[in-house]
């Protein structure tokens, strides 16, 4: 909590006050926003001057959103994708991030740039080469054919992260491992993991936040309704009119879709944020 | 309580893991599965209704699609590439038929009956492909150019014939809340038909599919292109290059144009909806200049099917049941559907349906091409930008044709495997 | 170290490498491959060998080169704007006396929403008739009729950047507060007691100081949003008039309507080059660490 300007003003305490306005009103506007449109009746939404506070409460866009599409079934797909993903690639994560914290292998440095490479690409990069094994395995419109590609692309979220998360655990809890005889997939078994929870989660809640939010691979590999995940129903909620798009309903599904990311976020946003700066500023 | 979380997992893993949860292996019923365009007034659902009471055992999912043509396309490209079987037969519009045939995703329909002749010829040419018959047709399009006869009624003038007559009949008729000349110039397919048919009234083309000549950077290209663009703002509403079928619809049947180009489903649809538009609206062909024809764009959907569906005779008979004179006449009726069948028109007797025919007749298709798609991307972008005023006419066709030059291999290196366009 | 603790290490990374090898750099190389071949609707989809050819198609492609500088302006405009807006929440927050744990749970907000979803929220929000942007605009006297956003090509740009911006900055905010607390109270002492003004303090010692934060975000953005789909993917659809069309929306084109594989394959083979070359700028600028010239 360094500030340079030590002392308490009136003035500084204002311009607070107003930054934590702004960002505020920047962060949250566009979703509350959304929010307000979900409950607000057609003819308010439709209607002049526009109201930022609904004049009439409505819950029909809400029921109206799971009569005419499974969207129970688009959540559960996405959960059910994010969630198999996240535990993949954390158990994939933890044993190479451990060897990075604590073995240092030669040429690590070169995975290590092979990792960071993955994260800087956007995705069209690698998606046509997986869409045809997809295809050519028949794995169309099944979840597997999302959860190994999301499990790799988010290996350098995991990998790093837990790595820099093991390093500040203290060095004796390996070398107790070893006076008890203990080999070093025993250690990270039984001694490092355990101790990992808070690491684990943070990395988890990264994964999954990053597996639920894809878009071109779920919208490509999983193109039956049935399967498809809540973000590509949501883009391609269509009227059933000709050229009037449902503001209403998308609003609540837009609510409904990031209901799940926003709860996690609230329990967890200091694990996040330390999290997120720790593994950037480790680098 | 582990093994319990266990078992709910495996469940879970398994429900998910076995694909299609809508299919039952014990029900004996066959269901034949088809994207449509949006199904508001519910006719297609009660055609296929009948269709089911007629063959007990077979059920028809009309999965409901968007709108737009495009889209549709796109989740029939997405469903047939991935080889899911998620569809039996293909709603197609009639450019989309070059496309999935070469792609290898349409059954031959030639041999399965020889009803053919009593279609309307050019809705049949537009479901073939190298030879193959791969679509049954159910409608027929063409653009066609709506007017107001009473206006034209009360400054004496016959509905034009050329575009020089109609821009002056629309700079005469123009008044507060009333525009000369409403169409299509959204960036859509609707956007290349409404210049098709403009660009055959100048005389020009834009593919020639025997030779694959291409035609748009002509001067009677050229000519047709700024027609339309020194249309918007002064006898059509600058808002028109938003506008997409039912838009430019709407602001017509309100009474503010007096010439609208729309397909044949308006006019049955203001007599369906009871508009009083209707009483003071004629037909006509397009317009076209000395040396051009007037061109109507051939349009309309049809139905083929998916050459590796486990149940092409049952998908037949669904075709041969929505194909048939008495299914066609029901949807007339109930969304204005022009249908492809001669004796439909043959048989008629409203004077307004044998003007359609008239036109309808003499359909100016889109070239049949495989990589129609693109080349039509090509075209409504650059049309897009000039009508928008950000490129020329001269400079946006001559972009349009290098585009479309390379894309048919102009530049090709020689192919050992002669292809399909050699 | 010794051959048995390198073979656990490498033991332990095998799963990874696997992962990594087989979802990121096996479609790397098949791209690649796949670029020489010709495979599209007039081969019947079926592949045909035909060496440089896709890539004398690119090079004379003039559409393919337009996206690719529209796709440079709008990461320009966007990360440029992102930079400044993030260093200035920072900044902000970093000097305020409250609210900081608060300002970090909102700025969570936008980088956790998908991307998809909020596009449509956009559209809504930049609607004609009844969007808040224009409402707003109106209302404080700075517009006079409602703009139409996403039906004119350089207003739907407008917007574009716009929805991008507000999702990423708060997520720069982040990293650049973090940063900022990594820098020691006592050099901003020294230099006031040398009688620096706030401005001198601020470009001789909190940038050299972010330096390399302002580098790995710098890098990073500009080349996600190099590549950027779902946004536009959802917004305009690269329209109207293809003003928003991006090397990303114009590849999966190629892909998944046009059927031209082979011709995307070489698409990406030249994105990437193009990439390689946008590092490279962004290195020569933000990466190198300056010699200290005071």
């Amino acid at each position: 909590m360094k500030t340079y300007l030590p002392g308490f003003s009136w003035k500084r305490r204002g311009v607070g006050a107003i930054v934590l306005g702004v960002l505020l009103l920047w962060c949250l506007g566009p979703l509350w926003w959304q929010f307000v449109t979900s409950v607000k009746t057609n003819a308010e939404i439709t209607g002049l001057p526009v109201t930022y506070w609904p004049r009439q409460w409505t819950i029909e866009h809400y029921v109206e959103l799971f009569a005419r599409r499974p969207f129970a079934r688009f959540l559960w797909n996405s959960f059910f994708i994010s969630a198999c993903a996240t535990a993949l690639c954390l158990a994939v994560s933890a044993p190479a991030a451990y060897a990075f914290a604590r073995l240092k292998p030669r040429g690590g440095p070169v995975v290590v740039a092979l990792l960071v490479g993955v994260a800087f690409f956007p995705t069209i990069a690698f998606f046509f080469p997986l869409y045809e094994v997809v295809r050519s395995v028949g794995l169309t419109n099944h979840p597997l054919s999302l959860i190994i590609p999301y499990a790799a692309f988010n290996l350098p979220i995991g990998i790093l992260f837990l790595a820099a998360f093991f390093r500040t655990i203290p060095r004796e809890i390996d070398e107790a491992g070893v006076i008890d005889g203990l080999s070093h997939v025993g250690i990270l078994w039984r001694l490092i993991l355990p101790l990992s929870g808070p690491g684990l989660a943070t990395t988890g809640i990264l994964v999954f936040i990053a597996s639920w939010n894809e878009f071109l691979l779920a919208l490509t590999f999983l193109p039956r309704m049935e399967a498809q995940t809540v973000t590509v129903a949501i883009a391609s909620l269509s009227g059933g009119s000709l050229f009037e798009l449902p503001w209403g309903l998308i609003g609540a599904a837009i609510i409904i879709s990031v209901a799940p990311l926003l709860v996690l976020v609230a329990f967890l946003q200091r694990r996040i944020v330390d999290g997120l700066t720790a593994g950037t500023t480790a680098n | 309580m582990k093994r319990i979380a266990g078992w709910i997992i495996a469940i879970a893993l398994a429900l998910t893991g076995c694909g299609d949860p809508s299919s039952s292996p014990a029900d004996e019923t066959v269901v034949l599965s088809v994207l449509m365009e949006p199904d508001g007034r519910g006719a297609w659902r009660a055609l296929f209704d009948r269709f089911e009471e007629e063959h007990p055992g077979v059920r028809v999912n009309l999965v409901e699609g968007p709108a737009s043509t495009d889209t549709r396309e796109d989740l029939y490209v997405n469903a047939l590439l991935s080889g899911s079987g998620d569809f039996d037969l293909v709603y197609a519009d009639v450019i989309w038929v070059p496309k999935f045939a070469a792609a290898g995703w349409l059954e031959d329909l030639r041999d399965y009956w020889d009803e053919w002749d009593s279609f309307v010829p050019a809705s049949v040419e537009g479901g073939t492909y190298k030879g193959g018959i791969y679509r049954v047709p159910t409608q027929l399009n063409g653009g066609l150019l709506y007017y107001r006869k009473d206006l034209l009624e009360e400054i004496g003038a016959d509905p034009p014939q050329t575009f020089a007559e109609m821009a002056a009949i629309s700079k005469t008729l123009q008044a507060a809340g009333r525009w000369g000349y409403v169409w299509q110039g959204k960036q859509y397919e609707g956007l290349v038909c409404n210049y098709l048919e403009i660009l055959r009234g100048f005389g020009g083309f834009w593919i020639d599919p025997e030779t694959e000549k291409i035609g748009l950077n002509s001067p009677a290209a050229v000519d047709a292109l700024a027609f339309l663009c020194d249309a918007v703002g002064t006898i059509s509403p600058p808002g028109v290059t938003t506008y997409a079928e039912e838009d430019s619809r709407l602001l017509f049947q309100s009474g503010g144009a007096v010439f609208l180009r729309n397909w044949p489903y308006v006019y049955k649809l203001m007599a369906v909806e009871e508009s009083p538009m209707f009483e003071n609206v004629g037909i006509a062909p397009m317009p076209a200049n000395p040396g051009g024809e007037s061109a109507a764009t051939l349009g309309g959907a049809g139905f083929a099917i998916v050459k590796s569906s486990p149940v092409k005779n049952v998908a037949w008979a669904l075709i041969e049941f929505v194909a048939s004179p008495e299914s066609v006449r029901f949807m007339n009726e109930k969304i204005g559907l022009q249908p492809a069948r001669r004796n439909f028109y043959e048989e008629s007797t409203d004077p307004m349906q044998q003007a359609l025919y008239e036109v309808l007749q003499r359909t100016t298709p889109r070239p049949p091409i495989p990589q129609y798609a693109q080349a039509s991307d090509i075209l409504q972008r650059r049309l897009s930008a000039a009508i928008t005023g950000q490129m020329s006419p001269a400079d946006a066709l001559a972009a349009a044709t290098r585009e479309t030059e390379l894309l048919l291999g102009r530049h090709r290196i020689p192919n050992p495997h002669a292809s399909a366009n050699e | 170290m010794n051959r048995n603790l390198a073979w656990t290490a490498w033991a332990l990374l095998a799963p990874a490498l696997i992962l990594v090898l087989g979802v990121a750099v096996y479609p790397v190389v098949r791209t690649l491959v796949l670029s020489f071949f010709t495979q599209n609707l007039s081969t019947n989809l079926e592949p045909v060998f035909s060496g440089l050819y896709n890539y004398q198609r690119l090079l004379a492609d003039g559409h393919f080169w337009e996206t690719v500088i529209r796709t440079l302006i709008f990461t320009g405009f966007a990360v440029g704007s992102e930079l400044v807006l993030g260093l200035a929440a920072a900044l902000a927050v970093h000097h305020s006396p409250f609210g900081r744990g608060l300002a970090r749970t909102a700025a969570l907000v936008p980088w956790v929403l998908p991307t998809a979803a909020l596009g449509l929220g956009w559209i809504w929000i930049f609607n004609d008739q009844f969007g808040v942007v224009n409402d707003l605009l109106i209302h404080a006297g700075m517009l006079s009729k409602p703009i139409a956003w996403l039906g004119r090509p350089d207003t739907a740009f407008t917007a574009l950047v716009l929805a991008d911006v507000w999702k990423t900055t708060p997520f720069i905010t982040l990293l650049l507060l973090a940063g900022l607390q990594t820098i020691p109270v006592q050099l901003y002492e020294a230099a006031s007691i040398d009688g620096a003004s706030r401005w001198q303090r601020f470009v001789q010692i909190t940038l050299p100081m972010l330096q390399p934060t302002i580098f790995v975000a710098v890098l990073f953005r500009a080349l996600q949003s190099f590549g950027i789909f779902d946004l536009v993917y959802v917004m305009t659809g690269g329209g109207p008039g293809g003003a928003t069309e991006t090397v990303a929306i114009y590849t999966y084109r190629n892909f998944m309507r046009y059927l031209d594989f082979g011709y995307g394959a070489a698409l990406l083979v030249a994105g990437a080059g193009v990439l390689s070359v946008l590092t490279g700028g962004i290195w020569l600028v933000l990466g190198r660490s300056n010699g200290g010239d005071r």
